[in-house]
């Protein structure tokens, strides 16, 4: 079920209503375990049947890793987690393009037959899920966390169905907790209650989300698929707008679900870790991972790059772990070498910048790198070399990735094809004005939601209406896809 | 205070949404208000052709050349327009049966019954109960299925300021009342270049061939509404691109052949299937339109044969 559908609109206030009208705790809860189910079904059928083997899976193994004192055996019960789950997501997501290889590279020795693909489709929110539930065995057998206290619960954190589907991926640490309250230090399921101030916060980020996604990226959407359907013969001009307007349309697509799926949370009393931070005001990759798909990046750090070793071992093996970890991250985006592109770009960004930082530590304390000309000169920088690597990121092959990429770094100074571009797309390009002012607007206004979220409640409708016309008048009639559902 | 905040909420809906629903009552006006229907036309005995921009290609001016040569005293009108379907076409049928004319040839594709709301995983609905199918039977079809907003928003923007448009749409042909084309349509492109630029190709997911598609109800209303009025009707399949069609999954061909074999055997109706006829030929636009343009007549000629055949038979 997409958010951005009147299908999500009307299951969201039936879901509302319900918890306001009935206050049974356990009830509360195993209609959510039910509702979230529902979400996930609507739009995967059988698949679901995926979900509930990943969440029986890791409920039992994640309670005898608990139990058992031998290492070995607790090591035995991570590895059966590690291979089922990953073979899950490893399978489906990954079979198929593994298959290509192998016969691209039988090709190569003249090997005649060639092995058919099994077309399987991709389950929805099989990235994120797994994801989920590899943190909670995970952080079980590092002893981090004790495990769930019902299977409800474990069921429940994993089909959440705001987050379920496109993350922001959510530690069991993070959500577990907030299923239960403290009642006369007797722990006890929480009571589900929508707080006033939850649902008017929780509809601002949601309608901001609905902003980005709705208005931005899906009338941005036009120039990008423009640009990018055969980009060979476009001037640089050309290229790097329709880089610049991939960028917005990605960070607004994916952001804008992100906040929807916080904003649905909080309105039922539940706190979703924040997922993007202004990345593209990073200063320099380090801080652009921080900002971008904060949950993803976080994760690969704390499961991925700290197990191979992290910065703790020599030099090269740090830089390694780095380049390894991006590499499958871009990976992790989809079975497809763009990505794998995408991935080594960013690697390589960070490990040049780490190798700059380690050889001239001294420059992290100039003044100049600390004054406002500085840290836009950073900034510029820095999305520079981000937007570069949107273009493996979109382009439809190698041959155009090439091209832009080339046309990226080398500028021809042509302006014809750019000019009749901004002509035939004045829509998509006043809208990538729009979305930087309000970008800079909301970098200088630490919070623009928080302050919107504490007008008084008319002047609060009066926005919220603005928003709805803004997203109501610009939409086409048929709900547009969130890029990262194919992730 | 949850009362109130979503007092507010309903409030911001109702707001837009009725602001939508009221431009959208002030501004489109639909085919059947076109001063088409209410000018003055010639005396001669009319033959519409109607359906979508893929029928738009049918160049009237060269076919009613043609009819005054062989002297058939017959006046074409290509009543075509972008997006037509049956469950428009419904809507100014009254219109077209109030100018009387002597016959009707109607262009449908597989793009008419297209699925609404494609399912991409569609494999998925063969295991389990699909609930969205449930639902859509379920919830009644509003007029706000009807509206693209950004279109309304568009059309507002652009008469209030002409220059906003940035549609090249400019060429008019005559007696094609409804359609203006821009260079575009006039040019031929190979099937490298087709390839390059795959435009005009709307995804065709899959066809639901039972009553319950709106669109196969309303060509039977269609159908039924011409004959009650004594006025023939041709159908024919309109013609696609070779890349165009090998995109469009067997079952929704064999669905649309279960539309087309249905209203044949219910209404008696004489088809023509010209999905296939031209899909190699050099002569298209783009991978759903074949080009106005002189090479491209073969398309206007073997209309005209239909109706030669038709009148002298």
């Amino acid at each position: 079920m997409l958010f951005n559908t009147i299908d999500f609109v009307i299951f969201f206030i039936f879901v509302l209503s319900i918890i306001a009208i009935i206050k049974n705790r356990n009830f509360q809860h195993i209609f959510l375990l039910c509702v979230s189910y529902f979400f996930f079904y609507f739009s995967s059928n059988y698949l679901i049947s995926l979900l509930i083997f990943s969440t029986i899976l890791d409920f039992y193994i994640g309670k005898m890793i608990w139990k058992t004192t031998s290492k070995q055996k607790k090591k035995m019960l991570l590895i059966i987690s590690l291979t089922g789950n990953l073979g899950l997501l490893g399978f489906f997501k990954y079979a198929d393009f593994a298959i290509m290889q192998f016969n691209i590279l039988g090709n190569y020795f003249d090997l005649t037959n060639n092995i058919p693909l099994l077309n399987l489709a991709l389950p929805i929110g099989i990235s994120f899920y797994t994801f989920q539930t590899i943190s909670y065995t995970v952080d079980i057998y590092r002893e981090k966390l004790t495990p769930s206290k019902s299977l409800r619960e474990f069921a429940l954190f994993v089909s959440f169905f705001p987050q379920l589907v496109a993350g922001p991926i959510v530690r069991a640490s993070e959500f577990l907790p907030q299923l239960r309250e403290k009642i006369d230090g007797i722990s006890k399921l929480k009571q589900i209650t929508i707080h006033s101030n939850n649902l008017k916060l929780g509809i601002t980020i949601m309608a901001f989300g609905f902003l980005k996604k709705m208005f931005f990226a899906d009338n941005i959407a036009p120039l990008v698929n423009h640009v990018f359907s055969d980009p060979v013969g476009l001037d640089s001009m050309s290229i790097m707008l329709g880089t610049l307007a991939f960028g917005i349309q990605i960070y607004g697509d994916f952001s804008g679900y992100s906040d929807m799926a916080i904003g649905a949370a909080l309105i039922l009393g539940f706190k979703l870790p924040i997922n993007f931070n202004k990345p593209y005001f990073a200063t320099s990759p380090s801080d652009f991972w921080r900002r971008w798909h904060i949950s993803l990046s976080s994760w690969l750090r704390d499961y991925l790059y700290i197990p191979l070793g992290g910065n703790k071992k020599s030099e090269s093996r740090t830089y390694l772990n780095i380049a390894v970890v991006m590499i499958l991250g871009g990976l992790w985006h989809g079975a497809s070498w763009n990505f794998v592109i995408w991935g080594m770009l960013h690697g390589a960004y960070l490990v040049i910048h780490k190798l700059i930082s380690d050889r001239f530590p001294s420059l992290n304390n100039k003044l100049f790198f600390k004054s406002k000309i500085g840290t836009l000169i950073c900034i510029l920088i820095t999305q520079y070399f981000v937007f570069l690597a949107w273009i493996p990121f979109r382009a439809n092959n190698l041959d155009h990735t090439i091209y832009s990429m080339q046309k990226f770094i080398l500028f021809d100074f042509q302006t014809n094809g750019f000019i009749s571009l901004i002509f035939q797309q004045k829509f998509s390009v006043g809208l990538i004005i729009l979305f930087i002012i309000l970008h800079i607007v909301s970098y200088k206004k630490y919070n623009i939601v928080e302050h919107i979220n504490k007008l008084r409640l008319r002047y609060w409708t009066m926005i919220l209406i603005v928003i709805l016309g803004a997203v109501v008048f610009s939409y086409e009639g048929n709900p547009e896809d969130f890029i990262y559902f194919r992730f | 205070m949850n009362f109130i905040i979503s007092l507010s909420v309903l409030f911001a809906f109702v707001t837009v949404f009725s602001s939508l629903w009221i431009l959208d009552d002030m501004t489109t006006f639909g085919i059947e208000d076109h001063p088409f229907f209410s000018s003055e036309l010639t005396e001669k005995p009319l033959i519409f052709l109607i359906g979508s921009s893929h029928v738009s290609m049918l160049n009237a001016t060269y076919m009613n050349n043609i009819l005054s040569q062989q002297n058939l005293d017959y006046t074409v009108f290509n009543l075509s327009y972008d997006g037509d379907k049956p469950s428009i076409r419904i809507h100014n049928l009254q219109e077209i049966i109030s100018l009387n004319p002597k016959l009707v040839i109607y262009g449908i594709s597989y793009r008419d019954f297209n699925s609404q709301n494609p399912d991409k995983n569609a494999l998925f609905n063969n295991v389990l109960p699909d609930p969205k199918s449930l639902i859509n039977k379920i919830l009644p079809t509003t007029k706000f299925d009807q509206i693209n907003p950004k279109r309304l928003t568009f059309d507002v923007l652009t008469s209030l300021n002409p220059k906003l448009s940035s549609q090249e749409s400019n060429l008019k042909i005559p007696n094609t009342p409804f359609i203006s084309f821009g260079e575009h349509a006039t040019m031929i492109f190979n099937n490298t270049q087709l390839l390059k630029h795959p435009k005009g190709n709307i995804p065709i997911y899959s066809i639901d061939s039972s009553d319950d598609n709106p669109e196969v109800k309303n060509l039977k209303k269609i159908i039924q509404e011409l004959n009650d009025n004594d006025i023939p009707l041709i159908i024919f399949s309109t013609p696609l691109h070779q890349n165009y069609l090998k995109t469009i999954p067997d079952s929704a061909k064999q669905d649309f052949k279960i539309i087309v074999d249905d209203v044949r055997n219910d209404y008696s109706i004489t088809y023509y299937d010209f999905s296939n006829t031209y899909s190699n030929l050099d002569i298209w636009a783009d991978l759903g339109h074949i080009s106005l343009n002189e090479k491209s007549l073969v398309f206007s000629d073997d209309i005209l044969k239909i109706i030669l055949e038709r009148f002298y038979t």
